[in-house]
């Protein structure tokens, strides 16, 4: 493959990922592009509804409409972190995000596409409920457990409280076909549920395919895409440990609503995409939760605990990326409604996917190169962004320089951290494979980066071209970059999720430098002390779990207390100005493996009755919900603070952490202690997880 | 039975090779070391009959004068059958099911799609017998039309492949092993049941095949190269689906089993039992969607002719002349059935009184009927299959004190 690298200056944008993503689908699908809608978030700078609304009817009438059921009575418009959420054509979002835009817009972050149904009911208000209906009166110690995930199968007895009367509160399946129309979403409520499971089950058996496909989780007749078809799904699992009881029990204290994201937010594992998704479902979330009151229809709305299991690589990593900001916007606790907000450190702290690039090692180096393998037969893009320091000068100096070489070569010119400066890597053909740019974040992020995208290393589709798959060299170069200041290097997550079948592959760094064994052949989970190796351990936490809000989740294996090898660790970066990092690591670590054979933990399969593994702090996260919604209940504060004590408190009870440094940056306040919900009795019993909490 | 050779994926039933087969699972193996213990299983080897021959001169000595009292045979006696071998009352008990089965078709012409009748041969006393056939299942293919749209589900279900793939392997063949996880069936506790089953799966096999062959449905990876099943497809054609049609014949007939029995745990619960043997076997039909070898409709059309097949053998394994007898028959009008509909064997079958669902129809008419109406009474009946029927129930029978 012949290839050349051709300099091509960057317009100027809000948001780079929303411009490259644009891009991309209209060389992939030519004119049919401007035919597709693409949900947005978009940040109207300082405009009101009112006026962002008017603004969008005169200047682009019918193709970009603002969905009613994002919007919340009442919100703070001149908060920084107002954003609307709208569906829109492509050359309307390619407007909005010019930099500079005479529309007013300041930011805008892109979703996905949305059916043509979808926009065409988006102003319709959502079902009203009948007023006896629209309160559920709780009894006191009741505490509202809610879960974003994907494939949530729903009708597993352990989110029942009998044969036909479900746990749910509320159910929202964002992208499934509903009455209203192909992707327009279904939400169902405990009535609806409860209908079909009566519908449904049969000699006392649920026939659950059935009821999943009425209920628009399944539908084997159109493309539509759910992991809520196999026998071991994530949301079901996560959602088991969070609020899963023993249909038996007959459980009223944890009422659930749970959201569904669109299975093309899940397997798109980079987040790129996930945020107009992801505010819909906390929006939805808090609008039902707050109908949920205790004691009586005006009593105090039951506290919530909001589990959201995912995670993703890169961003600013300082708690200024737009999920982070999301989650710290809306999930916080006001007089009227406690909330907690819990999310996991994510598992790639031995993904070779993080590396600092410094330059005040003695010998001072001028340059430091990145190996980065680029793995074949990925059929997803692959992304490297390499994050500048925040700089209070404007515009922000110009701090390194990059030049990037192909696997078989050539180099590219140099790529600066100057506005507009770009290279393209070109086939023979003249067809961009991989571009190497610099971006600035808008504020409240103000940093810029340098991002490495490559195309595909493989594809069926002849409009995707395709890169050469191998060893990428990244080759920074200082420029003004000070001697205590660094550049954050993060690979985006590129993974594909079980059950998915994207075909993406996880690019990885791979510097000789990197010591992957200890000298006994295990893993080594954190960076040996002295090592000078610029990829690192060490700041690998999710870039969603970077804000102040969520109580954020490692994982240890239980049986010998050591944390899960693949648990990321802390720091994150400083954000614009601040003297300290939001957080150094996690808030604690809790159970992410059973014991080192027994791996994972168990927890519901998608078909009521059967009970699978599986691991990762997607795992640990949900199990600590289960304890921070009965603290709430109990009366404990329950936040974060309480959490690191209780974690603090357990962490005596097991074995010392080895290594014992670094302690904080991986398990936070430390190793919480928490049973297997679902294991023996005698288990539950020796920790006694119905006594009070405390 | 090694006439059966074809080893092709309905297999199961495939040679009573086909019984060790399936009873490998259940442990039916023991029939095979039986045969070996003794020395006259299938063939007998060069080796011993040179033994046999020596031996006899060896022992024999000359002729003696008397001949020994002999009493005569008894026959056509259900007494002979326990004396038989195995392979030699299957012969029976085919001969009494298949011989009692007429067939007409009338292919597809401009208008009409293609039909496939199945009659079922009432006989009367006389010789020779006096005949009537009565319609047992009547079926039509889907247009092509139809199958094109029932093509997104073979794309949806792949999506599956990795979930299922154990079972799909696993279920090539007969899925006795896995009705076994429901109706407690072993070589030592049921074997009438298991003799009973196998005729079963040889009757299917002999009725999907004729309707098959005259229906002529195309396969689904003739309408797209990428549905790549992840098991070779069958050359015969997709609809009925033989795997629906045996493994509903199967279940209903074990279900049959356990409610004549008259042991408690299968009257209780609504019939759960007969809910979880119609819950297999549609795991067992939509496992064939799932490997990418069958549209729905082919298990929708496999079901109606696996569940009438089974009141079929009752029946004709319960009459006695004189008494009143009954006669099921069931239609399916593939060019009624929605394209965009899946199988749901709910549809058709209400596991708790053992029923099949009168009619069904969609937005393009009605696409099932089934009946049950009184034979008359002196019809003849089939000593031998009641013989093996009366045994089978027995096996699910509580035992006294």
């Amino acid at each position: 493959m012949q290839l050349q690298w051709k300099k091509v200056p960057a317009e100027a944008v809000w948001n780079q990922n929303a411009d490259y993503r644009l891009r991309q689908s209209e060389l992939e699908r030519g004119t049919l592009a401007q035919d597709l809608w693409w949900s947005a978030l978009v940040q109207p700078g300082g405009m009101t509804l009112a006026g962002f609304q008017d603004m969008l009817q005169s200047a682009f009438g019918g193709d970009a409409v603002i969905p009613a059921d994002d919007l919340v009575e009442g919100e703070d418009e001149s908060n920084p972190d107002f954003f609307i959420k709208i569906y829109a054509r492509p050359y309307v979002l390619n407007a909005l995000n010019a930099a500079g835009n005479p529309y007013g817009v300041r930011d805008l972050s892109l979703g996905i596409t949305v059916t043509d149904d979808a926009v065409a009911t988006a102003q319709d208000p959502e079902d009203p409920e009948p007023g006896a209906n629209a309160i559920t009166v709780v009894e006191e110690g009741t505490v509202t457990v809610a879960v974003i995930d994907d494939g949530i199968a729903f009708a597993n007895d352990v989110f029942r409280k009998g044969l036909t009367e479900t746990r749910l509160n509320a159910m929202f399946i964002q992208d499934a076909n509903g009455p209203k129309g192909k992707g327009t979403g279904r939400k169902l409520k405990t009535k609806e549920i409860n209908q079909l499971l009566d519908k449904h089950t049969r000699a006392g058996l649920l026939d659950e395919d059935a009821f999943y496909t009425d209920a628009g989780s399944i539908d084997y007749a159109s493309a539509y895409f759910s992991t809520t078809m196999f026998r071991r799904s994530h949301g079901t699992h996560v959602m088991s440990l969070a609020a899963g009881y023993d249909m038996c029990e007959g459980q009223e204290k944890r009422p659930i609503i749970a959201v569904q994201l669109p299975s093309q937010v899940s397997e798109d594992t980079t987040g790129s995409n996930l945020a107009p998704s992801l505010r819909s479902a906390i929006r939805y979330i808090l609008r039902r939760a707050r109908r949920i009151r205790v004691g009586g229809p005006d009593g105090p709305v039951a506290p919530l605990v909001v589990n959201f299991s995912y995670g993703n690589f890169a961003g600013p990593h300082d708690g200024t990326g737009i999920i982070a900001r999301i989650i710290d916007s809306e999930l916080v606790s006001t007089p009227q409604m406690q909330v907690r907000a819990l999310l996991p450190a994510a598992n790639s702290n031995l993904g070779r996917v993080h590396a600092v690039v410094g330059f005040d090692a003695v010998p001072q180096a001028d340059a430091v190169t990145l190996d980065l393998v680029v793995q074949p037969d990925d059929m997803t893009r692959n992304f490297v962004q390499m994050w500048m320091p925040w700089s209070a000068t404007s515009p922000a100096p110009d701090f390194v320089t990059v030049k990037v070489t192909s696997p078989f070569g050539p180099q590219s010119m140099e790529v600066t951290a100057t506005p507009g400066s770009r290279q393209v890597l070109c086939n023979s053909a003249g067809d961009v494979v991989a571009e190497l740019s610099y971006a600035f974040d808008p504020m409240p992020t103000d940093r810029g980066f340098i991002e490495l995208a490559v195309n595909p290393t493989t594809s069926n589709d002849p409009a995707i071209h395709t890169a050469p798959a191998g060893r990428w060299k990244i080759c920074v170069e200082k420029g003004m970059l000070c001697s205590d200041e660094v550049v954050e290097v993060r690979i985006k997550r590129d993974e594909t999720l079980p059950g998915y079948r994207n075909g993406a592959r996880q690019a990885y760094f791979d510097n000789p430098c990197y010591v992957r064994f200890t000298k006994e052949g295990a893993p080594l989970a954190v960076d040996p002390a002295g090592s000078d190796c610029p990829v690192r351990r060490a700041g690998t936490l999710s870039g969603f779990a970077c804000g102040t809000v969520p109580i954020v989740v490692g994982g240890l294996t239980q049986s010998n207390g050591q944390l899960a090898v693949y648990s990321s660790a802390g720091p994150i970066s400083k954000a614009r100005g601040a003297e300290t990092a939001n957080r150094a690591g996690p808030d604690a670590t809790a159970r992410s493996d059973d014991s080192l054979v027994m791996y994972g933990v168990l927890g519901a399969g998608a078909r009521s009755g059967s009970m699978v593994r599986m691991n990762g702090t997607s795992v640990a996260t949900p199990l600590v919900a289960r304890m921070v919604a009965q603290g709430l209940a109990c009366g404990e504060a329950a936040d974060r603070a309480w959490v690191q004590a209780r974690a603090g408190a357990d962490d005596s009870t097991y074995p010392p952490i080895v290594p014992a440094e670094p302690f904080v940056t991986r398990t936070g306040g430390g190793r919480l202690r928490i049973p297997d919900p679902f294991s023996t009795k005698k288990e539950a019993d020796q920790i006694g997880e119905t006594s009070p909490v405390g | 039975m090694s006439n059966y050779t074809d080893g092709g994926p309905e297999a199961g039933f495939a040679g009573f090779a086909g019984f060790a087969g399936f009873a490998g699972f259940a442990g039916f193996a023991g029939f095979a070391g039986f045969a070996r213990f003794a020395g006259f299983g299938g063939q007998q080897s060069p080796l011993t009959a040179e033994a046999l021959i020596t031996n006899r001169d060896g022992i024999a000595g000359v002729p003696l004068p008397t001949p020994f009292p002999v009493t005569a045979p008894n026959p056509e006696s259900t007494q002979n059958l326990s004396r038989l071998s195995m392979d030699v009352r299957a012969a029976i008990f085919d001969f009494e099911l298949a011989s009692r089965m007429g067939f007409a078709a009338t292919p597809r012409t401009a208008s009409d799609a293609a039909v496939a009748k199945i009659y079922q041969l009432e006989t009367g006393a006389g010789d020779p017998p006096t005949t009537t056939y009565q319609p047992l299942i009547t079926m039509s293919e889907p247009c092509m039309d139809k199958f094109q749209e029932q093509l997104s589900f073979l794309f949806s279900y792949a999506d599956l492949r990795q979930d299922r793939g154990s079972e799909i392997l696993a279920q090539v063949g007969s899925p006795v092993a896995f009705l076994s996880t429901i109706g407690f069936m072993d070589a030592g506790r049921t074997p009438h049941t298991m003799e009973l089953l196998a005729a079963v799966l040889r009757l299917a096999r002999f009725v999907e095949m004729r309707v098959k062959y005259a229906l002529a449905c195309k396969r689904p990876i003739v309408f797209s190269p990428q549905i790549q099943p992840m098991i070779p497809t069958p050359t015969h054609g997709t609809l009925p689906s033989g795997h629906a049609t045996e493994a509903f014949f199967l279940a209903r007939t074990i279900w049959k089993l356990m409610r004549a029995s008259g042991a408690p745990q299968y009257a209780a619960n609504d019939g759960a039992f007969g809910e979880m043997l119609m819950r297999q076997a549609a795991r067992v039909a939509i496992n064939r969607t799932v490997a990418g070898v069958h549209f729905p409709v082919d298990s929708v059309a496999g079901a109606i002719l696996g569940l009438t097949l089974a009141d079929y053998l009752s029946d004709r394994c319960t009459f006695e002349t004189g008494t009143a007898g009954n006669r099921s028959s069931a239609t399916f009008t593939g060019d009624n059935f929605d394209g965009g509909a899946d199988f749901n064997w709910a549809q058709l079958y209400t596991a708790c009184d053992d029923a099949q669902v009168p009619t069904q129809s969609g937005d393009c008419g009605t696409w099932m009927t089934s009946e049950t109406t009184a034979t008359a009474a002196d019809l003849t009946d089939s000593p031998a299959l009641q013989w093996l029927w009366t045994k089978a129930v027995a096996e699910w029978q509580d035992l006294n004190p």
